[in-house]
């Protein structure tokens, strides 16, 4: 199995919040969704465009939370997953400034969780939060086939130091 | 004896290159990566003094998860905390500014070996209780045992007692000495097999080189949360801040590469 990642269409994101409940649900995380929609407005009334953006872990090729955390709690699987160990988290929250997507959150608990990318689903079954999603804005896969389906819908790759696994159509 | 003074800046040198490797390069990552998106504007105060009383001084996220952790918390931290800030005390006060009042026997003396064992009594009784808890922890407690560093601690700290003992053990009785709390009980109960010349010079070095073992190992293991957590948790404390970063790059995403600075 290659690297995994996202792709992510702009356009047919509506906001709806359902890949933040279809991911609390799944992955059983209570009030914390490791799921997050940020609504961008710009432009002024009455040409006014608000955007939403589902983000997840992005699952960075030179992850900044991997780099910063201070007891080696954070790692990167060959499949380029980014996952955290529990037992090995202290709470510090750097991982949290570090991670320019915002993706470490933080529960009552005060140990780090994030996107997991569905570890304990099936690698064939679409990602919870894809799974739900009523506009296909999310797609989940191989970084090489999620690279030419982005190149055909004439996407591309983030960029940034950080390399997150994320091709986005805008 | 030249061994302990060579050891002594060794560890505490460890102890700084540990913290160098493990905070302060962690903390020039996260302004690599997110500095750029952190706006220009001044922290909130009232915010930040709220997350020091909050995460620092009560530590109300661990007494969120029950009274037992919270109250082993509590101990260790500030047991350990004022515990460290009275050997400083004692160092000044009895080695390089040696006032009247702080010689053996006085007021400030007494005071001293007060401070010093009630606050190790304290550390004593949360790192009893950490290493029971962990040993009955179930998978999810799991994650918040430390054991190898609440076994180090706990070295530290029983043979701080045990030389101690054994010193009080080896003057004639003082019942002014009360003041020093478990020294004093412990002294007393071991005077019949005094003096202790040999062991006492044993268990004096062993707990003088496992406390600066202990600094350097607070800078490499999970121990660096005492630095690494407040400083952590104080950020966070600002939301203004933390929704501006995630904004800022948000609002990066949406614009094409070629429009980007």
């Amino acid at each position: 199995m290659g690297k995994r990642g996202w792709l992510f269409d702009i356009n047919k994101c509506t906001g709806c919040h359902a890949c933040e409940v279809a991911c609390a649900t799944w992955n059983q995380t209570g009030a914390i969704s490791w799921r997050t929609i940020v609504k961008i407005e710009s432009g002024s009334y009455p040409n006014v465009t608000v955007r939403n953006l589902s983000m997840p872990c992005l699952h960075c090729d030179h992850a900044p939370c991997l780099q910063a955390c201070p007891v080696g709690a954070i790692s990167k699987g060959p499949d380029g997953i980014v996952s955290v160990n529990q037992k090995t988290c202290v709470g510090c929250m750097l991982c949290f400034w570090a991670c320019p997507f915002g993706a470490p959150k933080f529960g009552a608990e005060g140990k780090m969780s994030k996107c997991a990318y569905c570890g304990d689903r099936p690698p064939e079954l679409p990602r919870a939060c894809e799974e739900v999603c009523p506009t296909k804005a999310i797609l989940s896969g191989d970084m090489e086939d999620l690279e030419r389906t982005a190149a055909a819908m004439g996407g591309e790759r983030v960029g940034g130091p950080a390399a997150p696994a994320l091709f986005i159509i805008r | 004896m030249t061994a302990f003074w060579v050891l002594i800046p060794l560890f505490v040198g460890v102890l700084f290159i540990g913290l160098y490797r493990n905070l302060f390069v962690k903390l020039a990552v996260i302004l690599g990566a997110s500095g750029r998106f952190l706006p220009a504007r001044p922290l909130d105060a009232a915010a930040l003094g709220q997350a020091y009383a909050d995460e620092v001084l009560v530590q109300r996220r661990i007494r969120l998860r029950g009274r037992m952790p919270w109250a082993r918390h509590m101990l260790i931290s500030w047991g350990f905390s004022v515990l460290f800030l009275f050997d400083i005390l004692t160092a000044l006060f009895t080695k390089y500014l040696p006032l009247e009042a702080f010689k053996a026997g006085h007021g400030g003396w007494l005071f001293l070996k007060f401070g010093l064992n009630l606050s190790g009594m304290a550390l004593l009784v949360g790192l009893i209780i950490a290493l029971a808890r962990g040993m009955a922890a179930d998978r999810d407690e799991e994650k918040f045992t430390d054991r190898p560093g609440t076994i180090f601690l706990l070295l530290v700290v029983v043979t701080g007692f045990v030389a101690q003992a054994m010193h009080f053990a080896n003057q004639p009785p003082d019942p002014s000495r009360a003041w020093a709390l478990l020294g004093h009980w412990l002294g007393e109960a071991m005077r019949p097999g005094a003096p202790y010349t040999g062991s006492y010079s044993f268990f004096w070095m062993a707990h003088a080189l496992l406390a600066s073992a202990f600094l350097a190992y607070l800078g490499w293991s999970r121990m660096i949360h005492v630095f690494a957590t407040p400083l952590g948790r104080l950020f966070y404390s600002q939301p203004a801040l933390r929704e501006a970063k995630v904004r800022a790059v948000m609002e990066g995403l949406l614009k094409p590469r070629t429009e980007k600075s």
